[in-house]
């Protein structure tokens, strides 16, 4: 009997997925009959099978195909996306030298530009949100993006710098305590930008043959998009003389429902990894309505920021994101940044550059300088 | 899926892409995002692994959709992207992921990304089939996944996953048996 059921148990399995040929099969069946174990040990096979089946997936926004597509077609357009290190060697040495050889390049643009205009220069930049994301891809430093501009830098902020722009969130963190940051969501415009990016994406996609996919196209596809805006990329350490940035969020969906909210403000607890992504999205402080704080959170979990970066590595970063909704607007409030990073924590770097004025609607390709005072 | 008609509609739509019409790409990732999703979300247990495999399964998609062989069904193609993605992900060593353990409680307020909306009454199970699927090496993860959400026969898990039958088996086994000691509470007792 022992014999049989250390025979039969190997079975079970291809049994219950009735993978068994008639032979076996009518074999485990009669061995069932007398094995109260072997009949146990299917029953727990058949149910392991069934709870997988009624577990939930995650639930996603109404949205989410839509952008998925959306990001899809991004990736397609853009002959510059990441590869396998394996299958393109080359790669992973351009990889280690664009950032470098950007971050060089930055830092020689912002010491120019302070001899040149004084120590109150700043670099501004009409990089578009294209421009970022294919520069991302191609390296990882996100202070290497904006190369045509440069990120919006105050040389004697070490804190680091934001501005934001149309419909597109733009977040900074940086230390407790330094310059002051602009972030700007606004879910209409957020979801009509979506939209307008869209249509770009589509016209390009159309116009586009398979085989002839470059970089600069998707560059003008989206630069004709209103939402991109905001470049908070990087700004220069006076004590360590290293770039850093804090993390910059680069996409969230489109947000539904934004009038059946209530108003209210709702500060979140953000951790992002080294990609970028998501990984925990909290409320520190809730709004006081349950449906408000569980928009906040749910977008953003669907958000994907710029990774923080610190010493040209794109490091994880933990910070408090604040959603404000007015006016059928979501916007967060000013923001206490507590990056965890370290990249941007200076305690002297108090007394830096605030950066003022709204932003929400200026589109991507009509961004000013800001000066700081 | 797989009624004639859908099928040759995909293969028309194929065809249409091979022709330069994106359109046509377009609306077959309308008809089987929900299903890459799926299929990447049960190999990797976290939406931002899942999303980002499921959007680089079109990419690939799209870029070798002129070797589509008209034999396969389109999911059944496009699945095997996804599945070898996942796999090579899995294996690359990203499998460490913060899963919550069975029973800790965790910060209150915190809410598991994959997890927009927990319902008290399911969130417990997913959590703990999660953390137990985690736990299986990916080679046992990707079969069972494959067996018991998709549905696949042992015949065509082995030619997805270009191993023996008998390896299939043997994998499928002792997957099995991991997990029914890790979800032991939620399975039959008798």
């Amino acid at each position: 009997m022992k014999h049989e059921r250390d025979a039969i148990r190997p079975l079970l399995g291809a049994y219950a997925d009735k993978e068994l040929g008639p032979d076996q099969a009518r074999r485990v069946q009669q061995h069932l009959e007398t094995c109260a174990d072997c009949r146990r040990e299917l029953d727990q096979i058949e149910g392991l099978g069934k709870l997988v089946k009624s577990a939930q997936r995650p639930r996603l926004v109404d949205d989410y195909w839509d952008w998925q597509r959306d990001r899809v077609w991004r990736g397609i357009l853009s002959a510059d996306r990441r590869q396998a290190p394996s299958r393109r060697p080359a790669a992973s040495w351009a990889r280690l030298l664009l950032p470098t050889v950007s971050a060089a390049v930055l830092l020689f643009v912002v010491i120019a530009g302070w001899r040149m205009l004084g120590e109150r220069s700043i670099l501004t930049s009409k990089g578009t949100l294209a421009e970022r994301v294919l520069t991302q891809r191609s390296a990882p430093a996100p202070v290497a993006t904006n190369e045509e501009g440069g990120p919006v830098a105050e040389a004697k902020s070490a804190g680091g710098a934001a501005a934001a722009g149309g419909g597109q969130t733009q977040l900074a963190a940086t230390g407790r305590g330094t310059g002051k940051i602009e972030v700007s969501y606004a879910g209409k415009s957020a979801a009509g930008a979506a939209s307008a990016s869209k249509s770009a994406l589509a016209a390009e996609r159309r116009a586009v043959p398979q085989s002839e996919v470059a970089a600069d196209k998707l560059g003008k596809a989206l630069a004709s998009a209103p939402q991109a805006g905001g470049q908070p990329v990087g700004a220069l350490s006076k004590r360590t003389g290293r770039i850093v940035s804090g993390p910059v969020l680069l996409e969230s969906p489109p947000l539904a429902d934004a009038d059946a909210l209530d108003t209210g403000t709702v500060l979140l607890s953000v951790k992002t990894d080294s990609a970028g992504r998501v990984l925990s999205a909290a409320v520190r402080r809730s709004s006081g309505s349950a449906k408000l704080d569980s928009v906040a959170v749910r977008q953003m979990r669907q958000s994907r920021f710029q990774a923080a970066v610190k010493n040209h590595r794109s490091v994880p970063s933990s910070f408090e994101y604040p959603f404000r909704l007015q006016k059928n607007q979501v916007k967060p409030a000013e923001p206490k940044q507590t990056d965890k990073t370290g990249a941007v924590q200076k305690p002297e770097d108090k007394q830096s550059d605030k950066q003022t004025g709204s932003q929400d609607t200026q589109p991507a390709n009509n961004l000013k300088a800001k000066t700081n005072k | 899926m797989s009624e004639p008609e859908a099928r040759a509609s995909d293969v028309e739509l194929i065809h249409r892409v091979q022709s330069g019409d994106n359109d046509a790409f377009d609306e077959l990732m309308k008809r089987y995002a929900a299903s890459v999703y799926k299929v990447t979300y049960a190999l990797t247990r976290n939406h931002a692994d899942a999303d980002d495999l499921s959007q680089e399964t079109f990419i690939r998609a799209y870029r070798a959709i002129a070797r589509f062989d008209e034999h396969y069904q389109f999911y059944t193609w496009v699945r095997r992207i996804a599945v070898n993605l996942c796999f090579n992900h899995l294996k690359r060593g990203k499998k460490f992921r913060f899963v919550p353990l069975p029973g800790s409680d965790g910060d209150a307020e915190s809410v598991d990304i994959a997890d927009p909306n927990p319902l008290p009454a399911d969130s417990g199970l997913r959590r703990d089939l999660d953390a137990a699927l985690v736990r299986l090496p990916p080679d046992q993860r990707a079969v069972f996944v494959l067996r018991v959400d998709e549905e696949m026969s042992y015949d065509e898990i082995s030619k997805t996953l270009r191993i023996p039958v008998g390896t299939v088996m043997s994998r499928l086994n002792r997957a099995r048996e991991k997990l029914r000691e890790l979800l032991l509470e939620y399975l039959p007792a008798t």
